[in-house]
């Protein structure tokens, strides 16, 4: 049997996921697709028909929302901030916990009597799996689109240049900063660890939480660049002049 | 909104008329967004068909110009809706884009006169 009141609260939280709406936007949507669903009824379809043609006849999921941030600046604001806020806290999470785990690695390849200088080494391979798998799971989360992330993505791969603005330069910076980390660590660390500064296992954890933060701050502020852009002002889809 | 819904209309054009339609239909009295849809699929005789949800975003923005007003109330079957009405302001846009709508379709009329005198 059609649930008429679930599949109605489903496409409004789709819409609403968007972050272009404001509350007093969807009721009046809502509004207006019961009315659409009434007149179909009264020409004999189904509810479930009448469900499915009138929510195809406000509008698809793609224009809907942007032809609404044109006006509502405000709603999408608060909803780039709530990301944003998401990502700071998200960092700061990401950030003690890198260092719970460099200092517990080193402590426990320290206490094997290994030098600082390998037990940095080995936190830090460490910390590059677990980042993988990380970021696995945050595209395999982002490509089911649950978030409607992945269609501002879509979007801007629409044209070549954004492709490089937007995404490729970004992980290219991203890149570079592993390489250069990489390249960095086994020159400097020696140096260092000739000196008594890198010669406790304190000085090695330092280290090894050094340079996750950094790269995680580079790509959380490559995300927030790209879901900050202004929108496609190109596309006349709507009845924007 | 969809090329194949406006056949032959361009996207500019649908675009442009929208503001001048809502506010004719709103300057026949207070009404919804269903019914103006409604209204502007009877006047093109289906020749124009808005995807329905972009008219809010029209009509959002004729408000916060201060050309209409909205009220939320119940219909007689409990339904909230949103109800829009033209103020002042919106009256006398509708009078200036009246004219120079009339203006141009006069243009375009007398130039197509010409053009059926002279083959």
């Amino acid at each position: 049997m059609f649930d008429l009141g679930k599949s109605t609260a489903e496409w409004l939280g789709d819409l609403r996921q968007s972050g272009s709406f404001e509350d007093s936007d969807l009721e009046e949507l809502e509004s207006h697709l019961r009315d659409e669903i009434e007149q179909l009824m009264d020409h004999g379809l189904s509810l479930k028909e009448a469900f499915w043609i009138a929510t195809s006849r406000v509008g698809n999921r793609e224009e809907l929302p942007d032809e609404y941030a044109k006006t509502n600046t405000q709603a999408v604001w608060r909803h780039r901030f709530l990301w944003m806020a998401v990502g700071i806290l998200a960092y700061l999470v990401l950030n003690h916990f890198i260092w719970l785990l460099a200092y517990g690695t080193t402590l426990v390849t320290v206490s094997f009597g290994v030098g600082s200088y390998p037990a940095t080494i080995f936190s830090l391979s460490v910390q590059v799996l677990l980042a993988c798998g990380a970021l696995a799971s945050a595209y395999f989360i982002l490509s089911r689109d649950r978030f409607g992330v992945t269609s501002r993505f879509r979007k801007a791969r629409r044209s070549r240049p954004r492709i490089i603005v937007f995404y490729a330069i970004p992980v290219a910076l991203l890149g570079i900063l592993i390489a250069l980390w990489c390249a960095a660590g086994p020159i400097l660390l020696p140096l260092l660890a000739d000196s008594e500064r890198l010669s406790t296992t304190w000085e090695a954890t330092y280290w090894g939480s050094q340079a996750f933060p950094i790269l995680f701050a580079v790509s959380l502020a490559g995300i927030a660049f790209v879901l900050s852009r202004p929108k496609n002002s190109e596309s006349h889809v709507g009845l924007e002049r | 909104m969809t090329d194949n819904k406006n056949i032959g209309i361009s996207k500019d054009l649908v675009a442009a008329s929208a503001t001048p339609l809502v506010l004719s239909i709103l300057g026949q009295g207070e009404t919804y967004g269903y019914l103006i849809i409604k209204r502007v699929r009877e006047l093109s005789g289906g020749q124009m068909e808005w995807a329905d949800g972009m008219l809010y975003p029209v009509l959002h923005r004729l408000e916060d110009r201060g050309l209409i007003e909205s009220t939320w109330r119940e219909s007689e079957e409990g339904r909230k809706r949103k109800y829009y009405r033209l103020k002042d302001a919106g009256v006398r846009e509708l009078h200036v884009q009246r004219s120079h709508w009339l203006l141009v379709n006069q243009m375009l009329q007398k130039s197509w006169e010409g053009q059926l005198c002279s083959t």
